[in-house]
């Protein structure tokens, strides 16, 4: 009877003292959703999505309610923080990649540009270019990615994202940088 | 008296004289023995041309016997060299038969020691030379002989005992020892000797100790056939060839005196084993040797005609066929091949031992038919032979085997050879089936080849020469390389095989890898001469990626030409020309960073060898004058600028040492290099002493290749500027792979530098840039390098126009500027260095300083501040490092300003080189006069003392990115703090967005033109496009961002603490400040 109690007691302990271990968790601040949402408010930006010059919807205030509402959902207490992600930095690194972008759209349509999942730009298949066409392309796709490894840094700096996570902004910028051009 | 009955008279009268003549001889003869001796000496000496003596000849009637002492016959003048000595001779003999009809019974005949020595070239007249033609009296004599005397003569009984004979011809002699002769009771004659042949001259010895030959009938002089049979025991042969023991012979012999010859019949004769000799060692070979044959021996002719002969060796060899041979006047010999089956195989052990090494790679397995005919004639000049011989192989297996190499095959087919030898017409058509080879990393078949030649030897002409190889696999570099579907064709071809020339013009050979090629052959005195190959469309391209060559993952393509000539010239050496040229080649490496189209290509070498000096010389080029090719951002078009490159040089392949006399690279119009040098392979590394020279060339070009095109998309910049003058460079290498230095210096003449649309201009460039590059952490042994850099008229904007001269200096991987460099600014100068440039070529460092002293901020602000400006700036930033594109300092510069000073601090920039640069900065103010800073602003004018800080300060895109500002006023003794209504209105908008002027503050407001006030306190913070302002006055709840004084005055408070302004807003509420003359709207 006694060892019946006393395994029982020991059981127990040990289920407690797990339950207290198992709930030491480490969080690791990334706001995913967050990132999601200006990368794919910079890419229509760059895109053409949206006017140039104008603030977006977030900034405004107006429409999307739907997100703001999820917003205020996810982080209550200063979504109007996050959404400033913009500096002179972005927008001179925006600025140049919209205008480069329209230098790299009619190769975006010929499938000469491939997108990779790490948010950055590679030459697809370039057989139908020359090759100094090739090469002013290639040279368009470092300028494009160097913009981009610092545009993906400056975003983190502004969402106070550890440096070290740099790269999954990039591969959440991926997505929107992978949707089809419009 | 009848004529008749006259002659018969006289016949009968002439008989009786003759009658009682010869009985009066034999009368006198009878009682003179010693005319008997003297008349058979004459008789004999007469006969046999020889001179022959009788010692004692003494004889008796009844018993009818004769005695004969010490015969000797000695050469006369036509019996050369023959010697005969018979020291006793006795014979008994009686008659026998009717009168008329008698015959001579020899019954006993004993003959003693007899001896015999015949040299030189013997004849004994009547016998070697044939029957005399008989005189009239001969018949006649012999048949009243015959009818008188005895009609034959019949031995009964004869010895011969303990005879002896040498022939001797030369150096060649024959000695017949113990030769003993017996006539038995059935007539039958048996001799025995022993007999000993030696010819020294060729150290042959043959040794014969048992001859035996018995007849098989009685010898009668009237019949004179005498059949014998002759048999050799344990004869020994040696010879410097082989030792040949226990050789059994044995033979009928017929001697024939009608024809004139001796046949023979069923001779045999048989060998077990010989000693097979070669550089002193003996080895002992079982032969089972085996000859039978029947023939005959013309004495006349000297003719052997053998009409069967059979050979065997044992399952070696069995020969079978006819000899024809004659030795007489006219040598020859016919030998009739009916069939001989050889097995070479089993021939091999029978070879010498160095004969039998050097045919054991090579196994023929299999018998080989050979029929025909071999002739042979002795002429003047010695033996002409004539052959018409076939050998016919039938699946045989042929094998060669040497270390790791193996080849097999199924060889069948036939050689012919026919005509005088060695002049034969000889054809060859041989197929193997089944080839199979193997070794050196190779490995064929099976496949099946064909070979035929005609001609007459020594010169064959090659009839055709195919192979057809489905697969051939071969190991390269520990990969294995399959090449399909190879065909090899040759249909001309000539070989001569006496001066061991040969040539082989055409030979084609199609694979899956390489295609359309030609090769031929010259070969002399048994090497291979001349090789020369050449095709188009070879498909080179495919070979390297299928040999890969190239390195993973290229691509290589292109329409090919190939010509390849190797000329070996024994010991001095080899020549190879060569030249391959491509149309439309292109590769790719597998990123697409190295990039070759439609290029056209010509690359030549022209190598020789010195096998003396283990020498190459070689001369290399390659030329492309068509297509473009693209190395990263690197662009050329090379029918714009074709590419020339040439190398000459000697490599010592056993010091591994190469010598470049010259190696040079051009892109015309662009860039030329040339390389000298020597490179030594020092295990495990290279020795290098190398140096470079670039020529001198121009710049323009240049820089637009190497610069401009690459990097202009990624900074725009570049585009802008123009770049003039010459450069040059010349460097030395020197070191092993592992640690090697690299000195040298790049010069820039009459250089200019200009952007118009920056405002840029330096003119007058010369540049002495040293150079010193390594691998290795030692400090060079040699002193700094030293050059300079000097400009007539540097132009940039915000600067003052001037020249500028600097010294340079290169140490291991670094440049520096020693002293350092003053630069005039506007109000003052900047004294600049010294500049140090470390970890040069990769990641460099600069590390530098700046200091300026009492420079007029006046002048220095001139073009950004818009009025008057009264002050000094001076500091020093030190040090100031440029490293990983980022560039920081430390130290900080003090302005003078507004009786108080700015200290501006830390000044940086990161993202240097990246499109946007973010400068970085703080700043503290202090004591700082607001009445002389605001006045005249469109702020509005405040009184008072300003202290403060911006603190990270950031500004990106000629935009302000980031701070943390405060401004707070400090009362100081003797000076009043009076803020302006328009100042108020500005701060308030600024905080607030709005003029704090309307409605009845405005009518309020109307009435003063400035208020005093307590303090002013604000703190702004940038971030994100976000504008944080808060007062840094509180009161309870309020925050003031302006606290009005004691008695009169605003305050402007802050109604919304925590007030956050979009960036844009920020701007349009300052530049309303900006452009804002007048005062605020009251209303």
């Amino acid at each position: 009877m006694m060892n019946t109690y006393r395994k029982a007691l020991w059981i127990t302990t040990s289920l407690f003292l797990s339950l207290i271990v198992a709930c030491v968790t480490i969080n690791i601040y990334f706001p995913a959703e967050k990132v999601e949402s200006v990368a794919g408010e910079i890419v229509d930006e760059i895109r053409g999505q949206t006017p140039d010059g104008k603030e977006s919807l977030f900034w405004k205030g107006k429409g999307l309610h739907l997100r703001k509402t999820l917003m205020a959902f996810v982080c209550p207490r200063a979504w109007a923080d996050e959404l400033t992600v913009s500096n002179p930095t972005i927008r001179g690194l925006k600025a140049r990649m919209k205008a480069r972008y329209a230098q790299m759209r009619p190769f975006y349509d010929q499938g000469m540009l491939k997108e990779g999942n790490d948010g950055y730009l590679s030459l697809g298949n370039a057989a139908g270019l020359g090759l100094k066409e090739k090469r002013d392309l290639n040279t368009l796709v470092s300028a494009e990615n160097s913009d981009r490894q610092q545009l993906y840094l400056e975003v983190a700096k502004a969402l106070k994202i550890d440096p070290s996570q740099v790269n999954r902004v990039a591969e959440i910028f991926a997505k929107e940088w992978q949707k089809p051009v419009r | 008296m009848k004529t008749g009955k006259k002659v018969i008279l006289i016949a009968c009268l002439v008989f009786l004289l003759c009658a009682i003549a010869l009985g009066g001889a034999v009368l006198y003869y009878y009682a003179h023995p010693s005319s008997v001796k003297d008349l058979v000496e004459r008789s004999l000496s007469r006969v046999t041309g020889a001179s022959v003596t009788i010692r004692s000849l003494s004889y008796a009637l009844d018993p009818l016997h004769l005695s004969v002492k010490g015969i000797t016959v000695e050469p006369g003048t036509d019996m050369h060299g023959f010697y005969l000595e018979a020291p006793d001779l006795y014979a008994e003999f009686f008659l026998n038969g009717s009168f008329g009809r008698k015959s001579l019974i020899v019954k006993r005949l004993e003959v003693m020691g007899i001896s015999c020595r015949i040299s030189q070239e013997p004849s004994v007249s009547g016998v070697a030379q044939g029957p005399q033609t008989p005189s009239f009296f001969t018949p006649i004599l012999k048949r009243a002989f015959a009818f008188f005397v005895f009609r034959d003569v019949t031995l009964e009984g004869a010895t011969l005992t303990d005879g002896t004979a040498v022939v001797q011809s030369g150096d060649r002699t024959l000695r017949v020892h113990d030769l003993n002769g017996r006539l038995n009771a059935l007539h039958r004659v048996e001799i025995s000797c022993s007999a000993r042949f030696e010819w020294p001259s060729r150290q042959m010895l043959l040794l014969a100790p048992r001859v035996r030959m018995k007849t098989d009938g009685a010898i009668s002089l009237v019949n004179t056939q005498i059949g014998f049979f002759i048999s050799l025991d344990d004869v020994l042969f040696e010879s410097p060839f082989a030792d040949l023991k226990d050789l059994q012979a044995g033979a009928r012999l017929v001697y024939r005196p009608d024809r004139g010859a001796v046949t023979f019949e069923d001779m045999k004769v048989t060998l077990q084993e010989a000693d097979i000799k070669e550089s002193g060692q003996k080895d002992r070979v079982r032969l089972d040797l085996y000859v039978t044959a029947d023939g005959a021996f013309g004495l006349k002719d000297h003719q052997v005609t053998v009409r069967r002969l059979n050979l065997s060796l044992g399952d070696r060899l069995k020969f079978e066929g006819e000899l024809d041979a004659a030795f007489g006047t006219r040598k020859k010999m016919d030998l009739k091949v009916m069939d001989c089956r050889v097995m070479p195989q089993h021939l091999i052990p029978l070879l010498p031992t160095g004969l039998r090494k050097r045919a054991d790679p090579v196994k023929l397995e299999g018998p080989i038919h050979l029929t025909g005919r071999i002739g042979g004639v002795e002429e003047g000049t010695g033996w002409s032979w004539n052959a018409d011989m076939e050998a016919r192989l039938r699946q045989n297996q042929v094998s060669f085997t040497s270390g790791h190499v193996r080849m097999s095959t199924l060889l069948t087919g036939s050689i012919e050879a026919r005509g005088r030898v060695p002049d034969m017409e000889v054809s060859t058509d041989l197929k193997g089936q089944g080839v199979v080879f193997r070794g050196n990393g190779i490995e064929v078949g099976p496949f099946e080849a064909a070979v035929s030649f005609r001609g007459r030897y020594p010169v064959l002409d090659l009839k055709d020469l195919s192979a057809r190889i489905p697969s051939l696999s071969v190991r390269f570099q520990d990969r294995a390389i399959r090449v399909d579907d190879i065909h090899l064709e040759a249909g001309k071809g000539r070989v001569n095989a006496e001066t061991r020339t040969g040539s082989l013009p055409e030979i084609r050979f199609d694979s899956s890898l390489l295609k359309n090629i030609t090769a031929s052959l010259e070969a002399a005195e048994g090497t291979l001469k001349v090789v020369e190959i050449q095709g188009k469309e070879t498909g080179l391209a495919g070979l390297a990626m299928g040999l890969d060559l190239l390195p993973s993952g290229w691509h290589l393509a292109g329409r090919d030409s190939v010509h390849v000539q190797v000329r070996v010239d024994g010991d001095k050496g080899m020549a190879v020309a060569s030249e391959l040229t491509f149309q439309d080649l292109g590769f790719q490496n597998p990123k697409g960073t190295f990039v070759g189209e439609n290029l056209h290509l010509k690359a030549t070498v022209k190598a020789k060898t010195d096998p003396s000096r283990h020498v190459v010389n070689a001369d290399i080029s390659v030329d492309a004058d068509g297509g473009e090719t693209l190395y990263d951002r690197f662009y050329v078009n090379l029918k714009t600028h074709p590419l020339a490159s040439r190398c000459t040089g000697t490599y010592n392949m056993q010091e591994r040492d190469l010598q470049l006399s010259r190696l040079s690279l051009g892109l015309k119009d662009l860039l030329t290099c040339e390389v000298k040098g020597r490179i030594v392979e020092r295990k495990p590394a290279w020795q290098l002493d190398l140096t470079a020279d670039i020529p001198e060339l121009p710049l323009k070009p240049l820089f637009r290749f190497l610069v401009v095109e690459p990097y202009q998309a990624e900074k725009p910049l570049l585009g802008t500027l123009q770049l003039d003058g010459a450069v040059s460079a010349g460097v030395s290498v020197t070191g092993i792979s592992s640690a090697w230095t690299t000195q040298g210096s790049l010069r820039w003449r009459q250089g200019r530098i200009s952007s118009e649309e920056r405002g840029v201009g330096l003119t007058g460039i010369e540049l002495a840039l040293p150079l010193w590059v390594q691998n290795h952490d030692r400090e060079g042994a040699g002193t700094a390098m030293e050059g300079g850099l000097s400009i007539d008229s540097l132009r940039v904007p915000f600067i003052p126009e001037q020249a500028l001269a600097v010294s340079l200096r290169a140490g291991p991987n670094r440049l520096s500027v020693v002293s350092p460099t003053r630069v005039k600014i506007p109000g003052g100068e900047v004294r600049l260095g010294p500049v140090m440039i470390d970890h040069l070529p990769g990641a460099a460092t600069v590390s530098t300083g700046l200091a300026m002293d009492r420079v007029d901020m006046g002048a220095l602000l001139a073009p950004f501040w818009p009025r008057s400006l009264v002050g000094t700036l001076t500091g020093t930033l030190n040090p100031i490092r440029v490293e990983g594109g980022k560039l920081s300092s430390s130290g900080a510069l003090t302005a003078r300003v507004f009786d108080g000073e700015v200290i501006f601090s830390d000044p940086g920039v990161s993202g240097l080189f990246a499109g946007t640069p973010i400068f970085k900065m703080n700043a503290r103010w202090k004591d700082l006069n607001l009445s002389k800073l605001t006045a005249d602003t469109a702020f509005g004018k405040i009184e008072g003392v300003l202290n403060g800080y911006a603190k990270g300060l950031e500004i990106a895109q000629g935009q302000v990115q980031k701070f943390d500002l405060l401004v707070e006023t400090v009362k100081k003794e003797g000076t009043s703090q009076r803020i302006s209504v328009k100042a108020v209105d500005n701060i308030a908008q600024i905080g607030g967005g709005q003029s704090p002027f309307v409605g009845m503050a405005g009518m309020f407001a109307s009435v003063f033109k400035e208020f005093p006030y307590e303090k002013i306190g604000v703190h702004a913070t940038l971030e994100n496009d976000v504008f944080r302002i808060n007062g840094t006055i509180k009161e309870g709840d309020t925050e003031y961002l302006v606290k009005r004084g004691l008695l009169s005055g605003v305050n402007v408070v802050n109604q919304n603490p925590d007030t956050r302004v979009s960036f844009k807003d920020m701007i349009k509420r300052i530049r309303r400040i900006k452009t804002s003359q007048d005062g605020p709207v009251i209303k």
